[in-house]
């Protein structure tokens, strides 16, 4: 006779045989769990799913021809159009915050800065090796809305992605710098905000933006 | 700095028994560095130098999320990044929080010729006193670490005191108290050694880290910071800890027999001077005066 075995005990028949599908959840007929979705509570739908972000470098591998959220809510000023790979915008963003700074308040005190002194762009080794980009030099990172000038960081932590067979690399943003500051004082920085290259969309149920993830060009200054 | 509260074990170029020599006993204290719990947020940076009063000097970007490529005189607690790729492809980032060690076997101390400038506390702290500092530099050349910095402004040297005024008072260090992973422990030497080698156990049978041990180096006496590392066997990835430092050749050297020698050569050089004196005598002036020459008179 065989038996289940694993790290788990079997809630079931332990000699059950997989042709007959016997179900974890013996409570219910069917043997399954059951989902229960409180009806309009979600915007896009009872049940969760997945979406690209509205700038991706793939379509949605689950349904090629819903990409993006259709609810998800966009600004719509002039200012806020979308790039794709095909425009040249063919490198992943993603914004993010340093236990160093707090938000936009601690480039003016001189202890913050002491740690970290200026903005940077976290760039992947390869690309910075096949771009001819050395840790230190200044370069231009610009989407759809906007640019951010920085020094480069060249970092091993961030590998190429191979998603959907293209290489797709990814570029790091700390958002702590803007128009006045001890280093945009001293001309250390292009003086525009990492959000003038993020998109205005924002997620129809928690209203987080989405500037986790965008599209972007990046080049030598 | 606080000589009330702690007494001194060794003394620098201080002739005679240490003031107040056996008077109380206290155990030796250790700090305790996990690196493999480090995650570099520098809260220990902030808290050195906040405690400490130091002032703030301009740093550069340099590459790295590392503060500065080494410690100043003014910021005496860094922590040192670097990216290890391994053979299976996989990378590590490397955090170590460097400081003074406070070792058994002081290179500073030793080579330090200034009466009472470096001390050693019975618990192990090695500290600066400044107000005896003649600023040769010599301690620089003595450690092992790389840790004493010059201040050309005052033209005296500082380095970490292991917060001797908190612990003088039975308080952890400030980097202690503001870690916020728990990898910074302080207690007892003998504790720590504890608990560094029971976190290396760990390590190796349950992380898969098999080269995971307690660095604790013996060239210089063991130290009162030891570290747990992933990899014990190569100390020098993680920002060029030296696998197994000791004070400099030409310190020993020049503290152990080439002192006696100089002593020797000095003491022999008056001896030998008082025997010429016994087997020749003194001096004397040779009064005789030249015949004149012929044809010299007119």
């Amino acid at each position: 006779m065989q038996k289940w075995v694993g790290v788990d005990v079997p809630d079931f028949k332990v000699d059950s045989k997989p042709a007959d599908h016997m179900g974890p959840f013996i409570m219910n007929a069917e043997g399954v769990g059951r989902l229960f979705a409180p009806l309009a509570l979600l915007a896009d739908g009872p049940f969760p799913e997945h979406y690209e972000p509205v700038e991706s470098p793939i379509d949605n591998p689950l349904h090629p021809k819903q990409t993006h959220n259709p609810v998800a809510k966009r600004f719509t000023s002039a200012d806020d159009k979308y790039g794709s790979p095909k425009d040249g915008y063919n490198i992943v963003c993603t914004t993010y915050r340093l236990t160093e700074h707090y938000h936009y308040w601690t480039k003016n005190n001189p202890m913050n800065v002491q740690l970290v002194p200026e903005p940077f762009v976290e760039i992947p080794a390869e690309l910075a090796n096949d771009m001819g980009i050395r840790g230190g030099e200044t370069v231009k990172v610009s989407s759809a809305r906007g640019h951010y000038v920085a020094k480069a960081m060249v970092t091993k932590r961030i590998k190429p992605m191979t998603i959907d067979g293209k290489k797709v690399y990814q570029i790091g943003l700390p958002i702590h710098w803007g128009y006045r500051g001890i280093a945009e004082d001293e001309n250390k920085t292009a003086k525009t905000l990492a959000n003038s290259l993020s998109p205005a969309v924002i997620d129809p149920n928690a209203f987080t933006p989405e500037f986790k993830g965008f599209l972007v060009k990046l080049e030598r200054v | 700095m606080s000589q009330a509260t702690l007494r001194i074990q060794k003394i620098s170029g201080h002739a005679g028994s240490i003031p107040g020599e056996g008077a109380q006993r206290q155990s030796a204290v250790a700090k305790l560095i996990d690196t493999t719990t480090c995650i570099g947020c520098k809260a220990c940076e902030v808290a050195c130098v906040e405690w400490n009063d130091m002032p703030f000097s301009p740093t550069e970007f340099n590459n790295t999320y590392q503060t500065m490529p080494e410690t100043r005189w003014n910021y005496w607690n860094l922590i040192l990044f670097s990216e290890r790729e391994k053979e299976d492809g996989s990378l590590m980032w490397l955090m170590r929080k460097n400081q003074c060690m406070h070792c058994a076997e002081p290179g500073c101390l030793e080579a330090c010729p200034s009466d009472g400038a470096i001390v050693q506390y019975t618990n192990g702290i090695v500290d600066f006193q400044q107000d005896k500092c003649i600023g040769c530099g010599y301690c620089i050349t003595g450690c092992p670490f790389n840790i004493p910095k010059f201040n050309k402004e005052t033209k005296r040297v500082y380095k970490c005191t292991l917060c001797v005024d908190r612990v003088g008072e039975g308080l952890e260090p400030a980097c202690i108290k503001s870690c916020p992973t728990g990898c910074l422990h302080f207690g007892s030497k003998d504790d720590m050694r504890v608990l560094a080698e029971q976190r290396a156990e760990q390590l190796r049978t349950h992380f898969n880290f098999p080269d995971a041990g307690v660095y604790d180096p013996p060239g210089v006496g063991g130290t009162g910071v030891i570290y747990v590392l992933h990899d014990a066997k190569q100390p020098d990835l993680y920002g060029g800890l030296p696998k197994d430092p000791r004070i400099p050749l030409s310190v020993r050297l020049w503290k152990g027999p080439l002192k006696w020698l100089g002593n020797l050569a000095m003491v022999g050089g008056v001896i030998g001077l008082f025997v010429h004196y016994l087997r020749f005598g003194p001096k004397e002036r040779n009064v005789e005066l030249k015949e004149p020459h012929e044809g010299a008179e007119p």
